[in-house]
């Protein structure tokens, strides 16, 4: 019969040191990331502030200087540059159209992930 | 006649110093399994950069045994010595026996010898690590350092197997080199086998690198079996962008933690954080490449070709070599399905947020596992992306394997 008295050592203090030295490095591993995550968000907070007041006083500046402009703005493309328009109408119509294609609207969607960042997984991931 | 008998003794010396005499059936049996293997690393890619210069290694000893020979000394009487160098005297350090003189003329071991040598002293892991350090992006496990139990939880099989391995009659310290084979990491278990069995390092290695090249055949079944088609289909939130400064104190913390509590596994983790340290600091991006590819490359080659070259057939076709294999098995599938379970409990307690299959990605074999992990979760949600959640679990599956490593040499070795 074997010396099963070093199986058990070795089964419980296995299980227990790697258990612990790896539970006190999450410990030590978030609070690290905490402290680190919270001075950095607070001085981008700071500075994005900063960089706003300022952008706020030029466009004031400008806007007193500057020649009423009047913007043509549809309501189908709000906050979407004309140059963006032609761009997305012209790939529209590349894609489905013979020059008889209309789009009527451009939406912006809610993007979780960004397009390159989902070009690179698909990349990744595409052997499987 | 004289010139046919010359031609005669030296066909006969052709034979004697040829294979053909001094080889044993083992030999040819392995010379086969080597070609098999070559074929597999060649035609089915099945782990190349490791299993062709292993198989060739096992190819050249076991045609050449004295390629891994140690040097010899050997004793030759002053008288003799001289009379056959016409008269000249050696320069070589002299016993006195029996009133007799002898030289002690050494002889150079085999060029496979001297390679080893880095296996032996435990050099190669530590340095292949460090390439591994190199290359690793430790961002999704600090972005969520719960990984860090799967990682654990992983590395149960090791101690199960090993306790399997003391029933099966191997002594404690075989037990705790075939146990390791259940982290799933090829250069821990070469160092862990180098330090407390030797003898089984051939077998040993074979099966962790077989078993890291079949992870996606060996895991998918195991995961599928443990979880629910809803717990292989949740989509984890996307994880919280790591700054530069946490990824810099990212390795310092660890060799902090390691090397103080666990010095066994400073070399392994030491170096592997020192390779990360190069990466992430951006400052010694020249180093930092020549870790990630010359170094590491040069490092495989003599690694693989050397524990390749312990495999000679007289060692590894023996009993013990199958029970090796199983029990290498048994640990690979121990582990994975501890992954898996609590990958399942973090689901429960998190209220269905954590997908259960990135915990087999915990079993380290950096980066396959978690690919399976993703792999698997894919075939479930085609628009889910597992790969950044599991390389967390993943990374934090090798240093504790290489904590699992420390803990082995400490009590057994």
């Amino acid at each position: 019969m074997p010396d099963l008295t070093i199986a058990f050592t070795v089964l419980i203090t296995g299980f227990t040191v790697v258990f612990a030295v790896l539970i006190l490095l999450i410990f030590i591993i978030k609070i690290y990331g905490t402290i680190v995550f919270n001075a950095q968000q607070k001085s981008k907070q700071k500075k994005d502030a900063a960089l706003a007041a300022k952008k706020a006083a030029e466009e004031q500046e400008k806007a007193q200087q500057a020649p009423k402009v009047q913007v043509d703005s549809t309501p189908v493309s709000e906050g979407i540059s004309p140059q963006i328009i032609a761009v997305i109408a012209a790939a529209v119509d590349a894609m489905y159209g013979e020059g008889n294609v209309k789009v009527k609207t451009i939406k912006r969607l809610p993007q979780s992930r960004p397009v390159w960042s989902t070009a690179g997984l698909m990349d990744n991931t595409r052997p499987f | 006649m004289e010139i046919l008998n010359g031609f005669l003794e030296s066909l006969q010396g052709l034979y004697t110093n040829s294979g053909l005499s001094s080889l044993v059936w083992q030999n040819f049996v392995m010379i086969i399994i080597s070609i098999f293997l070559i074929y597999l690393a060649i035609k089915k890619q099945y782990e190349p950069l490791l299993l062709l210069p292993i198989a060739f290694g096992m190819l050249l000893v076991n045609l050449f045994p004295a390629i891994m020979a140690a040097p010899e000394t050997t004793m030759v009487s002053v008288s003799d010595y001289m009379a056959s160098h016409g008269g000249e005297a050696g320069n070589y350090a002299t016993t006195v026996m029996d009133g007799v003189q002898y030289y002690n003329v050494p002889s150079n071991g085999g060029l496979l010898y001297y390679l080893y040598q880095g296996v032996k002293l435990g050099i190669y892991p530590p340095l292949i690590f460090l390439g591994i350090g190199a290359m690793t992006d430790f961002g999704p496990l600090i972005a969520n350092p719960k990984s860090f139990i799967l990682g654990a939880a992983a590395q149960i099989g090791i101690f199960i197997t090993f306790f399997g391995a003391i029933l099966l009659g191997f002594d404690a310290a075989q037990a705790g080199a075939i146990g390791i084979i259940g982290g799933a990491d090829g250069p821990t278990a070469i160092f862990v086998t180098s330090k407390l069995a030797p003898e089984l390092l051939g077998p040993i290695a074979v099966a962790a690198y077989s078993y890291m090249a079949l992870v996606p055949i060996i895991q998918p079944p195991i995961m599928k079996l443990l979880t629910t088609k809803k717990e292989r289909s949740v989509v984890m939130e996307q994880l919280r962008p790591v700054s530069k400064l946490e990824k810099i104190m990212f390795p310092i913390v660890v060799t902090i933690i390691i090397a103080i509590f666990l010095p066994d596994a400073a070399p392994l983790v030491g170096m592997l954080m020192l390779g990360n340290i190069f990466k992430e600091s951006g400052v010694v991006d020249r180093i930092c490449k020549a870790a990630q590819n010359e170094l590491m490359n040069i490092i495989t080659i003599f690694l693989g070709v050397t524990v390749g070259a312990t495999a000679t057939g007289t060692v590894f076709l023996q009993g013990s070599t199958i029970k090796i294999i199983l029990l290498g098995l048994l640990a690979f599938c121990i582990g994975t399905a501890f992954g898996v379970l609590f990958g399942k409990l973090m689901y429960k307690l998190t209220g269905g947020k954590v997908n259960p299959l990135i915990g087999s990605a915990g079993v380290s074999a950096v980066p396959m596992a978690a690919r399976v992990s993703q792999k698997v979760g894919q075939a479930e949600n085609p628009s889910n992306f597992l790969l950044m959640h599991a390389m967390g679990p993943n990374v934090a599956g090798v240093i504790g394997s290489a904590v699992a490593a420390g803990v082995l040499i400490s009590v057994l070795g």
